[in-house]
């Protein structure tokens, strides 16, 4: 205690939550007598940690659990997607669902991919086009777009965590589908299911997805983005309008 | 150091989309029934946003031209837009939004994974056949002609720099114009500003 006055904080504990009075009984910390960078350190964590709890909670739009106000979430989406392209080049994700088939496929019979003298090719004429680029891919997974799809799942995961995870229905089925099909979880397997392929087989025959075509594309102005834009909202709206009337 | 960036970015990426609410098939799925178009506000912002930094850090020399990768147009873009449009209404998931529920926890998800690497194989085995009709081939074209790029432009007179920053101030603008709801059946509450 003397020390903590010798400090000039007589009237609070550094921990900044109690008076300095019973200060020993509620800071751990300072009974295990730490040294006094390390508690100050542990202040401005615990400083920012809220700051950013605040930040975080002002910026939530309340009707839908923490997400963030349009403008902030469009300004930071939009900076990850101008980062990537001054740093490495735009981002896209739908190329790796073959990446993944190609490295489950040549693993199940080795000799799908195959090393030649130019580079790699392989017995699947999609995965050998374009000078083999996609067989290169599949024999070495360890590439930029296959980690950044790895990372991005780790990046959604923390950020699900840190803001308190998902109740067990949400797990299982989205509110809005729980409201207009009813709780089962087997239909909302199957649609998931097949909505997948369709996405996945679409989005190759269109040579990219949401992310690599309608926002990487439509940023650079590409006539292919705008092209793949009108052709998904063309299909997407009145699907949704069709099967989701019912408000969550 | 580019598996380093891989890592920063992609993960920057992943805790974006899950904040915005592009991992929840509910906002995916009342945006298309466009009963609550917070999302669609976000994703235009977002656009308008990456293309007036890209296209003004090329003005100024800060940002490399090389780093542009424009994709072909062909009738396939399109086809494939719609099978995707559809798939994406119906699951409430595209494939980057996809992996990233799967990965909170969400386990529809999973199966949306399975069926994506099950119809990315089907278009593995029917590529032939796609590139046997013609439906594939087409030229990766821009807007306007972007100075130093190899890409050819729609419209050759038009700068293309210019051009993406016209279009980014565009994108801006109608996020701000669009209305909370077109159906007004939604009760969409004001974000806290």
């Amino acid at each position: 205690m003397a020390r903590l006055e010798s400090w000039g904080m007589r009237r609070f504990c550094v921990c900044g939550a109690f008076p300095a009075n019973d200060c020993m009984s509620h800071c751990s910390f300072l009974r295990r007598g730490p040294s006094l960078p390390r508690r100050l350190t542990l202040i401005w964590i615990k400083v920012i940690w809220r700051g950013l709890r605040y930040i975080l909670k002002i910026e939530c739009n309340g009707s839908e659990q923490m997400t963030l106000s349009w403008k902030v979430g469009g300004l930071a989406l939009g900076l990850v997607f101008f980062l990537a392209v001054l740093l490495v080049k735009p981002i896209g994700v739908s190329t790796q669902f073959v990446i993944l088939d190609g490295i489950l496929w040549d693993a199940a019979s080795p000799g799908v991919v195959t090393q030649t003298d130019e580079g790699y090719t392989s017995t699947n004429a999609y995965l050998a086009k374009s000078g083999g680029k996609y067989a290169k891919s599949v024999a070495n997974p360890l590439n930029y777009s296959f980690v950044f799809v790895l990372a991005m799942m780790a990046g959604a995961a923390a950020s699900v965590f840190a803001r308190g995870g998902l109740g067990a229905d949400e797990r299982r089925a989205p509110a809005l589908w729980r409201a207009n099909f009813g709780d089962g979880a087997g239909k909302r397997y199957l649609v998931a299911f097949l909505g997948g392929f369709i996405v996945l087989y679409g989005a190759r025959l269109a040579g990219g997805c949401t992310s690599g075509h309608m926002m990487s594309g439509m940023m650079q102005t590409a006539i292919s983005g705008y092209v793949f834009a009108v052709g998904a909202f063309a299909a997407a709206i009145p699907t949704a309008l069709l099967m989701f009337k019912a408000e969550d | 150091m580019e598996i380093f960036l891989a890592i920063v970015i992609g993960a920057a990426f992943g805790a974006v989309l899950d904040r915005i609410g592009a991992t929840n098939p509910t906002l995916i799925g009342k945006m298309l029934n466009l009963a609550n178009l917070h999302l669609m506000k976000t994703i235009l912002l977002a656009i308008g946003t990456a293309s007036i930094l890209m296209f003004g850090g090329q003005m100024l020399g800060l940002v490399d031209v090389g780093h542009m990768s424009v994709k072909t147009a062909y009738v396939g873009v399109f086809i494939g837009g719609l099978m995707l449009g559809l798939g994406w209404a119906a699951s409430g998931y595209c494939p980057g939004t996809g992996v990233c529920a799967a990965a909170s926890g969400r386990k529809d998800a999973l199966f949306f994974i399975a069926g994506g690497l099950l119809g990315a194989a089907a278009y593995m085995a029917t590529y032939p056949m796609w590139k046997a009709s013609g439906l594939l081939s087409g030229s990766a074209l821009t807007l306007g002609q972007v100075p130093g790029s190899k890409y050819d432009a729609l419209l050759p007179g038009v700068p293309g720099d210019v051009a993406g920053i016209v279009m980014g101030a565009a994108f801006v603008l109608i996020a701000f114009l669009l209305p909370p709801s077109l159906t007004g059946r939604s009760k969409v509450a004001a974000p806290a500003e």
